[in-house]
């Protein structure tokens, strides 16, 4: 199986399955792009992940390599949240921080499959639950003044249950 | 400053930070915390790489010259570790993290009508994703359903400005979402309507009943405050403004009868009592509302009229209805450009 090699923001070089690389539209592209030969020991640069992260989208791209493509995005089509596998749930049971990095390295390497569950399990994380509770989730920092908060919920009265 | 003008100042600071203190300009002996070349630079160490702009990758490259004058770019092996901040290391402070802008808006694709609330008030910059015209028009694509009914200044091909783009796509929502759908049926008592200010009222005889309809607006004391300090904006601005509801906290409290009743006007007061009983009309099918109307904004509600109130009684009523804005059935100007026209 020809490999080739990804190399993280911080220098960790990974060989890879080609066709496990080309799960990410990015990789693929370069690769037809620069006609880069397989069988050669070119170093693909990934500045904008770093090994950590590189290291669980690619044990996602392997598990998933044998996957049909994904569907072309309907954008005129509601975004189903609750057909998340669960290989794919097991696999996102990471700290909070991780998940949102692998959001960003998903759109950054064009990973659609794995966009699209990663930002699922976000908004199911977010579905129903107040914001406080949200922000303690996530460990988010709450930016808003309480006035501020105050006129967020009342803009948004519209999508409140009474 | 003396110590007596320092208690006055101290007086007047409203929700001052430390880091408003830590960056003021009024202490001039020391330089700014913005302004230090050492955070500067150690703020850019810290960067993450959703935070860099293409150049600031230039830095990681070695450049060869070649012997035949080409130039490779060879990776430079970067100590490890000094990279390997998360976003949440990167953010990691007591109170926790700031995520991009890019999440918010990639996450917000799959937030659906009922949490929008909930996704814009988690944090400035979700806040920021729902104030984007590009949500609303997202938004409305995904739920879109052509259904009978759907009024046509709704309909894909009419909503395409972004001027009021945001209670357009509520509207539509309500029209085709089916959890809303099923919100606008539940009944409501009109004692929720408890110190609104009639707006507007009119009603519309028909062959077997008269309904009456009342635009009743709660008083926002922070918007009339903001009207009273807004600049003036230009048209341009305006035009652009996704948030525009010309019907922003009104609701309309649309009452059928059996018959005609004369009623007086109320417009401009303030609904301080509602009494809904069983009406005395045969078979006590129907039910008698009594409201009552007084001059004044935010006085304590009187439960009987006094000298300066106005009390309208329908009875015998067959229905009654409280219509939010965003309600189907709220009575609503189709044009809805023409508060930008000049009034006289």
């Amino acid at each position: 199986m020809p490999q080739i090699k990804l190399q993280s923001s911080d220098g960790e070089v990974f060989p890879i399955d080609v066709d496990v690389a080309k799960c990410s539209v990015t990789i693929k592209t370069m690769l037809e792009d620069l006609g880069m030969d397989e069988e050669e020991e070119e170093v693909v640069p990934l500045p904008n992940v770093n090994s950590a992260i590189l290291r669980k989208v690619l044990h996602w791209a392997t598990f998933h390599k044998d996957d049909p493509p994904p569907p072309e995005d309907d954008e005129n089509k509601e975004k189903r949240t609750d057909d998340i596998s669960s290989w794919d749930a097991d696999f996102l049971k990471v700290d909070q921080g991780t998940l949102f990095e692998l959001i960003l390295a998903a759109n950054y390497l064009d990973i659609k499959g794995l966009l699209d569950v990663t930002c699922k399990t976000v908004a199911n994380m977010i579905k129903g639950k107040a914001p406080e509770e949200i922000r303690k989730t996530f460990n988010i920092k709450n930016d808003f003044t309480a006035s501020e908060e105050d006129q967020v919920r009342k803009e948004n009265e519209w999508c409140e249950e009474k | 400053m003396s110590k007596k003008s320092n208690k006055r100042y101290l007086k007047t600071l409203g929700d001052l930070t430390i880091n408003d203190f830590a960056n003021s300009p009024v202490a001039g002996n020391r330089v700014k915390k913005s302004n230090n070349p050492t955070v500067v630079l150690k703020r850019e160490l810290d960067k993450s790489w959703d935070e860099k702009q293409d150049n600031d990758f230039e830095d990681d490259f070695d450049m060869k010259r070649n012997e035949d004058g080409t130039v490779s770019l060879a990776i430079q092996k970067v100590k490890p570790d000094t990279h390997k901040i998360t976003i949440s290391q990167r953010n990691n402070d007591s109170e926790g993290n700031n995520y991009p802008l890019d999440v918010w808006f990639l996450i917000s694709e799959y937030i659906c009508p009922e949490d929008v609330g909930i996704f814009g008030a988690i944090c400035k910059t979700s806040f920021e994703v729902i104030c984007s015209s590009r949500f609303w028009f997202n938004l409305y694509r995904r739920y879109y359903k052509n259904i009978p009914g759907l009024p046509q200044n709704l309909k894909p091909e009419r909503l395409v400005r972004k001027y009021g783009l945001k209670t357009n796509v509520i509207r539509a929502l309500y029209h085709m979402y089916p959890q809303f759908v099923n919100r606008t049926l539940k009944e409501e008592h009109p004692a929720s309507l408890k110190n609104y200010q009639c707006q507007l009222l009119w009603f519309n005889l028909q062959e077997k009943n008269c309904i009456y309809y009342f635009k009743l607006k709660r008083f926002n004391w922070k918007s009339a405050q903001s009207r009273k300090e807004s600049k003036q904006v230009n048209l341009l601005e305006i035009l652009e403004d996704i948030t525009a509801n010309p019907d922003e906290d009104c609701r309309v409290l649309k009452v059928s009868c059996l018959h005609f009743n004369p009623v007086e006007s109320v417009v401009g007061l303030t609904l301080k009592s509602v009494s809904l009983t069983v009406s005395s009309a045969p078979m006590f099918l129907y039910q008698r509302l009594q409201l009552i109307f007084s001059s004044g904004i935010g006085s304590s509600s009187k439960l009987s009229a006094g000298p300066d109130s106005t009390t309208v009684i329908l009875d015998p009523v067959i229905n009654i209805k409280i219509l939010d804005w965003w309600h189907p059935l709220y009575p609503v100007n189709r044009n809805g450009m023409e508060e930008l026209m000049p009034k006289d």
